[in-house]
């Protein structure tokens, strides 16, 4: 009876080990490789709309990993964080890897093209994905980030607009206004086309972008063209001197912008909210980010690309990947369709910018709202 | 020294004593309200303060030992609760984390092992095997510590198998050797316990505390085998280093005249493999599959070593009394509280507040760090020749790990530089931790004690040339 009782609760235990090993081996597995640091306003939004979805499938086991080249760079640390991420690959071998933003891809993504186990969604691509070999790959797809110029465009005509028929009201006491005035201001008068500046720090992702910008179509304004600042004295500098040349000073990043022109200051950067505190106190002109977190950092009004569209397609092709919905080559790679608006209302005040109620509301909606 | 005079000299020690006490409390009611009254006027927020005077009090706490070493930590964890400096989710979090749970099934696991009185068959099959010579002794002494310190998870659980082993090998010993060999084989049994310990992260409760304060992704990179890995150039550099020094330094290498038979006798009151025994190898076998498997069955070694634990429930070797009594509560209080405060800092973004105002030491850790290991190394032992090992590694850890992370250098290698530099001991008032060891030998082993802290200036050495040595490879792994 006792060697029965034994031998019943050792296999209890053997029974035990073996589901256990066997669910773990079975369970799908996700691993999600940002290329910033968790606490990045643009990453911490991602993972909100990928916890959106991946919330849905609790059986899943998902790891995060982050590569953190936002804070740190240099070829050393690009090297560094490389290993590191693709020992983490390695040891876990997940079904899926989602890859947010460019250095995700560069460091990791490149190197598991048609790997036989691990198929790949990416995410926050501002260029091209050739570089990393997916467009001949059959285990990748994802969605791209670009940036949401025409919305931005749409958003200061608005505020154009708004500041005319305000204009009107006051000289006619007319309630009407004709929502393409704006194509009409002046266009004989150079001088009074609103116009507009962007302004960027040195990273390689900008320098991609800034392409984008002096070929964007901004008519009916007057894009007066861009300038990249070499460190923070630099911007300060640009900002100062533009103030009397453009009516818009567009913004994107500047977390790369090192403090000082000095060789071995390099790698250290101005604070981010120090840049957009001091931008914003000094530049006569409004600035405009065309990241949600430019308001966060300080900054008056952004209309920005949606960090939480990019964490939430790219989390369902993942599903959809693992529940055999989908092959990675069955699904087209995407671009992304939604922006978010962020707004801080006490600089609006005091600019005398006014946006129709709806920007204030999506703004709350979503969270983007600052007083 | 007559009977009057020993007197008055403890007299006098212990009102030095009860004077240093009496200082550190009236600090620790000075100390938080100067810093909550000044802090503020230097720009430090609301919250930061009230952190800033909690952590003054743990720190002289635990520097000054006036409560056992998890008193403070808890004191530190319940304060932040009650000022709400975090959530609660925060400040608790190392009471579910891996690394706790990973604490306590390690120290289970050694539990058994200790108390199944298998590590002390193995120890004197080795003895018994060994060509009766100083050197060979010196090696299987120093090579049953170092077998031992992945297994037993406390130094002291270690010293109290080890020691008994170097007693009977020096009490068998020819006269005319006895001497002399006392002092190679006691360092040997001492260092054999320690020298290594930072090398595995389950040889002390302090690497699983450091463990335990690493972010989670470095936690996930640095588990049994990549802690290993990432130590084993400082390691096999430190063993040959200590060898060859231990050669030309000792030079009292002779035939010890040992028999046997005493080995064979305590064999033999030993009898067969106990059961409990044999649970206590299968359990060792089973994590270390569990390990070196983990990348096919993909559960993380937490995990692994907590199902371990559970099987030594079920079966009943590790049973109810023996789990409270024997697994060391206290520590894995003062685990949990660690993690907590370290994820508290986090939360309050003190990691980038150090990082701006420890900017020279960040700068240091980023852009030179091989000027920065010799001036933590350089601190780390100045300090302890005042602050206790525990005190001093908690302390650094707690200061330097979000520093490390928040300038892009490994906190797993500034962690390990803290615990391979605070394991460092000249004097025997350092490392209370091996009294136990020196108690089982006292009377038997008559080791010369100046030439054993000559040796041990010259493992300081060691270690810092191991460290140096070790770069390279560091680099090619993406450690630097």
């Amino acid at each position: 009876m006792r060697k029965l009782t034994y031998f019943f609760s050792l296999l209890f235990v053997t029974l035990v080990t073996f589901i256990i090993i066997y669910f773990n081996i079975t369970k799908p597995r996700i691993m999600i490789i940002h290329s910033y640091h968790p606490e990045y306003a643009w990453t911490r939004d991602i993972n909100i709309g990928l916890i959106r979805v991946l919330e849905r499938h609790p059986n899943y086991s998902i790891k995060w990993h982050y590569m953190d080249t936002q804070r740190h760079s240099g070829k050393e640390w690009f090297r560094k964080a490389g290993i590191m991420a693709r020992e983490a690959v390695d040891q876990w071998e997940p079904h899926v890897l989602i890859l947010l933003d460019d250095s995700a891809s560069e460091l990791v993504g490149k190197y598991y093209v048609n790997h036989p186990k691990i198929n790949i969604v990416f995410a926050g691509l501002n260029g091209d994905y050739k570089p990393y070999g997916y467009h001949t790959a059959n285990n990748v797809t994802g969605i791209l980030e670009q940036k949401q110029l025409q919305a931005l465009k749409e958003t200061i005509q608005m505020v154009e607009i708004v500041k005319t028929f305000k204009a009107h009201t006051t000289d006619s006491a007319s309630n009407a206004v004709n929502l393409s005035d704006i194509s009409n201001i002046k266009m004989e008068d150079k001088h009074n086309v609103p116009r507009i500046f962007y302004l960027s720090d040195p990273s390689e992702s900008l320098k991609i972008f800034r392409i984008f910008m002096d070929t964007f179509d901004w008519k009916p304004f007057n894009y007066i063209g861009s300038y990249e600042a070499n460190d923070y004295e630099d911007w300060k500098k640009a900002v100062l001197e533009n103030a009397d040349k453009t009516d818009y000073i567009i913004v994107a990043n500047y977390r790369k912008l090192p403090k000082t022109s000095k060789k071995e200051d390099e790698n250290k950067f101005a604070s981010a909210k120090e840049v957009m505190e001091w931008t914003e106190k000094n530049s006569k002109m409004p600035v405009i980010g065309i990241n949600v977190f430019n308001v966060e950092d300080g900054a008056m009004l952004s209309v920005g690309v949606s960090p939480y569209e990019q964490g939430e397609v790219s989390a369902q092709m993942a599903v959809d990947i693992i529940e055999g919905i989908k092959q990675p080559k069955d699904i087209p790679i995407k671009l992304n369709e939604q922006f978010i608006i962020a707004l801080r209302k006490s600089i609006m005040q005091g600019r005398g910018i006014e946006l129709p109620a709806i920007y204030e509301a999506f703004a709350r909606a979503t969270a983007n709202y600052y007083e | 020294m007559d009977e009057a005079r020993k007197t008055q000299l403890e007299f006098v020690e212990r009102e030095a004593g009860n004077f240093g006490k009496l200082f550190a409390w009236v600090l620790c009611i000075v100390l938080p309200a100067l810093i909550y009254y000044y802090a503020p006027k230097y720009g430090v927020s609301h919250e930061v303060s009230i952190f800033m005077a909690i952590m003054s009090v743990t720190l002289v706490m635990w520097i000054a030992e006036l409560l056992p070493d998890f008193v403070p930590g808890l004191f530190a964890i319940l304060l932040f609760l009650m000022f709400g400096l975090a959530p609660k989710d925060v400040i608790m979090s190392g009471f579910s984390s891996d690394g706790f749970f990973l604490a306590l099934s390690v120290l289970a696991l050694g539990t058994v092992i200790q108390s199944s009185g298998l590590s002390y068959r193995y120890a004197l099959i080795i003895m018994k095997r060994v060509p009766d010579n100083t050197f060979w002794y010196m090696l299987s002494l120093f090579f049953t510590g170092l077998f031992l310190t992945p297994l037993v998870p406390v130094i002291a659980g270690r010293a109290s198998i080890v020691a008994p082993v170097l007693n009977e090998v020096v009490k068998h010993c020819d006269e005319k050797v006895k001497q002399s060999a006392s002092t190679v084989l006691f360092a040997s049994g001492i260092n054999g316990i320690t020298f290594l310990s930072a090398a595995f992260l389950s040889s002390t409760p302090l690497n699983l505390i450091i463990y335990g304060m690493l972010p989670l992704q470095e936690q996930q990179a640095f588990n049994f085998i990549k802690w290993t890995y990432a130590s084993s150039v400082v390691a096999l550099c430190m063993l040959v280093l200590y060898f060859i020094i231990s050669v030309v330094y000792f030079k009292t290498f002779s035939r010890l005249g040992i028999g046997k038979d005493y080995i064979n006798e305590q064999l033999k009151c030993l009898g067969k493999v106990k059961k409990s025994e044999w649970i206590a190898m299968f359990g060792v076998i089973i994590l270390g599959i569990g390990i070196f498997t983990s990348s096919l069955h993909k559960i993380s070694i937490p995990w692994i070593a907590f199902a371990l634990l559970y099987f030594l429930l079920f079966i009943g070797t590790l049973n109810k009394e023996d789990f409270r009594n024997k697994i060391d509560w206290p520590f894995l209080f003062l685990l949990g509280s660690m993690i907590g405060l370290v994820s508290t800092m986090y939360y309050l973004d003190i990691d980038d507040i150090l990082a701006k105002h420890l900017n020279w030491l960040a700068g240091y850790m980023s852009n030179n760090l091989k000027v920065f290991i010799l001036l933590l190394s350089g601190t780390i032992l100045l300090v302890r020749l005042i602050v206790p090992m525990n005190a001093t590694v908690l302390i650094f850890a707690a200061t330097l790990l979000p520093l490390a992370a928040a300038s892009g250098v490994s906190p797993w290698l500034i962690g390990f530089i803290i615990l391979l530099m605070s394991e460092s001991s000249i004097f025997n008032y350092q490392a209370p931790y091996l009294y136990s060891f020196r108690n089982i030998t006292k009377g038997t082993v008559m080791q010369d004690d100046s030439r054993i802290m000559g040796f041990n200036i010259i493992l300081i050495v060691v270690k810092l040339s191991a460290i140096y040595i070790s770069i390279p490879f560091w680099t090619n792994i993406g450690v630097l």
